[in-house]
């Protein structure tokens, strides 16, 4: 009955899931943290920590009521140091608390419920909210929000296809961390009210489907869809699994659903059953320079460089947050790791890539593969010419930038650059202070 | 905080597919060995010299253009694969200054005049040996028997041929077009390797045989011989100059077939494959131009239904 409704456009990428047997361990958090206050869609909270002031891990450095301003909590004890403008790992500016770690790892005091059945949908969002809890599959969009749908809600699914190849922290986080997982699984259903809960997993993931179909039973279906980048896209998924069209523009809860990420249940079951906020996440460190690649739990604000340290990396030369498909080239290690940092990858020379582009030679690839029912070729032709109103025309704003084009384009082309930029320049010749065209 | 090395900044994705337009070239090549070895046991070791003189025509105009226009030599093996097609679309015993100037004609004006590769418009073989047909009929229609080397006339000129002679190849003919199995040996190399889809080829050969049906020709005969089969696999189906999607492409393909049947029944040439090539790459664009806008129509569509 549940299937597959539909073939999608896409690739079938290389699995490349080189380290998804290496159980999770913990990089020490480091000497120093710096902790964005901004680490979601949405506004920044408000600080409520001044310089000078000791912290307990798990405090929170920022609050607000409002459910886009997600506070962020102290992942380490010790000492504000300071309250300053810095990089965000968006490339944007943003206030970052830098905290000074005492080594002590004093926890704040905590308390949570045995069974998410204690709890009401209120209390349930309310917790999610103060424990900073955001979409951790990368988007990291405010999760009490997503759990508050202003429609009628059937289903709840679970994401926990990680479309970009070498990424397995949601693996991971399924065979070693399954109960939080459920316990978070069940409160988000209790919150949605969906009657149904389907876990889908991509079928480069056998063990963790199989692991799943025991624990998760009387709780949640579990759906196994085929690995063809990019499935793991919200949108792509509830169409692959159950055969539903999102409106462009429109959110999951105009057909009825919802969709959380793996590791986002993990941390709202960590939330709700050890009242404990979110103030690490797991992150797959991998790539050719990294001499112990692997799935750590890391302290949020632990610096790149931190991680690259613990892991062994001497001399990176190329650093990705995120993975290889949509993961961006960093231009220094002092960036921090944040709640939507899913992976860091160091790449060596033989996986760094170097070679020019050739000229299109129209062999239709990029038109076979991309989701979004572009026309990958034709854009790109439109944005040298500087033919913006065809470029728009031709649905360029509606590019995902998920790079599947680009993978199996033979000329090498970087279409996605081209896009990226293409995006910009129609944003600012639609701006309203613009004098263009 | 950290030592401060410079780090390499490239833009998303960083993976892929591996399958660079170079390489998908040399498989060209590759799938292009069969088909070459059959000529040479047909009809001996010239056939190795006159595509090496072919080729070299056209390497050597591909890198003397290059350096015209001031532009980088990208070890382009692009030149080399049309002087190889182009090689064996010749009588086996043309005589080499055409095979070379063949080449050059080939990669100068089939290619390198509108801009060089990805620029062209037509098939770059196909434009090479229209021109020789074209200017030097003599020396394009010198047509040997196999083994033997003397003067035939082919299958389509009137001569006689059974089935079997045209499947294996063992009659006179262009160098690389006589032996079907050896063209099927090469098309099943470009598929596996994922270098070609079947359209354009099936395509071909589908409008080929409806016209000869139509007009009461024995179709299986009208596949088989002249450079149908050679055509269909290695000149409909070159990226640069057939259609984007894959319905374009059988439309291609099914318009190749038909308009050299158009020439082979009603032209003043036995032959009409390039010609029919060349005319339908010239409706390529009109073919992308039509596809494309379907395309969108049904993007904006379902834009349109979803929200
Ligand atoms: S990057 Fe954009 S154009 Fe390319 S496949 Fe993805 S959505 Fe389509
Ligand atoms: S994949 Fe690259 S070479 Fe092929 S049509 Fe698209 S842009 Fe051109």
């Amino acid at each position: 009955m549940l299937g597959l409704r539909k073939r999608h456009a896409g690739v079938r990428l290389p699995s490349a899931k080189t380290v998804a047997d290496v159980a999770l361990t913990e990089i020490p958090a480091p000497q120093n943290v710096y902790i964005p206050l901004q680490q979601h869609i949405g506004i920044a909270a408000e600080p409520c920590v001044k310089r000078g002031d000791r912290v307990l891990m798990g405090d929170p450095l920022s609050m607000s009521d409002h459910p886009m301003q997600v506070p962020v909590h102290a992942s380490v004890s010790g000492k504000v140091r300071s309250i300053t403008e810095g990089v965000l790992p968006s490339g944007r500016l943003g206030t970052i608390v830098h905290i000074e770690n005492d080594g002590l790892y004093e926890r704040r005091e905590t308390s949570g419920r045995p069974s998410p059945h204690d709890y009401t949908p209120e209390e349930i969002r309310k917790a999610v909210h103060e424990g900073g809890v955001v979409g951790l599959g990368g988007a990291a969009f405010p999760t009490s929000v997503k759990l508050n749908p202003k429609k009628k809600i059937d289903t709840l699914l679970i994401n926990g296809c990680e479309g970009e190849p070498v990424l397995s922290a949601d693996h991971r986080a399924i065979l070693e961390l399954t109960d939080l997982m459920l316990y978070g699984i069940q409160a988000m259903q209790i919150a949605t009210g969906a009657e149904r809960v389907i876990i889908a997993l991509e079928d480069h993931d056998p063990d963790g489907a199989e692991h799943l179909r025991k624990e998760a039973k009387g709780i949640a279906e579990v759906v196994v869809v085929p690995a063809v980048y990019p499935v793991s896209g919200e949108y792509t998924l509830i169409k692959a699994v159950l055969g539903r069209r999102i409106p462009i523009g429109g959110l999951p809860a105009d057909v009825g659903v919802v969709v959380q990420n793996v590791e986002t249940a993990v941390a709202v079951g960590r939330v709700l059953r050890d009242g404990w906020p979110l103030t690490r996440r797991i992150i797959t460190v991998a790539g050719g320079d990294v001499e112990r690649p692997g799935n750590y739990y890391v302290a949020l604000g632990t610096t790149i460089a931190d991680v690259l340290e613990h892991v062994g990396c001497p001399t990176p030369r190329q650093v990705l947050l995120g993975g290889p498909m949509m993961g961006q080239a960093v231009p220094n290690l002092d960036i921090p790791v944040v709640k939507g940092t899913s992976g860091i990858m160091a790449l060596s020379p033989a996986e760094i890539d170097v070679r020019e582009p050739l000229p299109c030679v129209r062999c239709g690839q990029c038109i076979a593969v991309c989701d979004k029912g572009l026309s990958p070729m034709m854009l790109l032709k439109y944005i040298q010419n500087g033919e913006w109103e065809k470029a728009e025309e031709w649905g360029l704003r509606t590019c995902m930038e998920c790079g599947a084009c680009a993978f199996v384009c033979p000329s090498n082309i970087p279409l996605v650059q081209w896009f990226k930029s293409g995006k910009a320049t129609l944003s600012a010749k639609a701006a309203p202070n613009s004098k263009g065209s | 905080m950290s030592n401060q090395t410079t780090l390499l900044l490239s833009p998303s994705p960083h993976m892929h597919s591996g399958k660079t337009t170079q390489l998908a070239m040399w498989g060209v090549c590759a799938s292009l060995l069969p088909v070459l070895g059959t000529a040479v046991y047909l009809f001996g070791t010239y056939v190795l010299i006159l595509t090496l003189v072919t080729c070299i025509g056209a390497v050597l105009a591909e890198a003397a253009s290059l350096a015209l226009r001031k532009r980088p030599w990208t070890g382009e093996v692009s030149s080399l694969v049309t002087g190889l097609i182009l090689a064996l679309t010749l009588p086996p015993h043309a005589p080499l200054w055409v095979g070379f100037v063949g080449g050059v004609i080939a990669i100068v004006l089939g290619k390198q005049v509108y801009g060089g590769t990805g620029a062209n418009p037509f098939n770059p073989a196909a434009v090479g040996r229209v021109f020789l047909l074209v200017s030097f009929p003599a020396q394009l229609t010198m047509w040997t028997a196999p083994f033997d080397g003397v003067s035939t006339a082919t299958p389509l000129g009137g001569a006689e041929a059974s089935l079997w002679t045209l499947t294996v190849g063992t009659h006179g003919g262009s160098m690389g077009e006589t032996s079907a199995i050896a063209i099927l040996c090469g098309a099943v190399i470009l598929f596996a390797m994922r270098l070609i889809d079947w359209q354009a080829p099936v395509g071909t050969v589908l409008g080929t045989a409806l016209i000869a049906l139509l007009v009461g020709e024995d179709p299986v005969y009208h596949v088989l011989t002249g450079g149908l089969l050679f055509g269909a696999v290695y000149m409909a189906t070159d990226w640069v100059t057939s259609p984007v999607t894959k319905r374009g492409r059988f439309i291609f393909g099914l318009g190749i077939g038909v308009l050299t049947m158009v020439i082979r029944v009603w032209g003043s040439y036995p032959e009409g494959v390039s010609f029919a090539i060349l005319l339908m790459n010239a409706l390529t664009p009109l073919i992308n131009r039509a596809e494309l806008s379907l395309r969108e129509k049904r993007r904006k569509a379902y834009v349109r239904a979803t929200s």
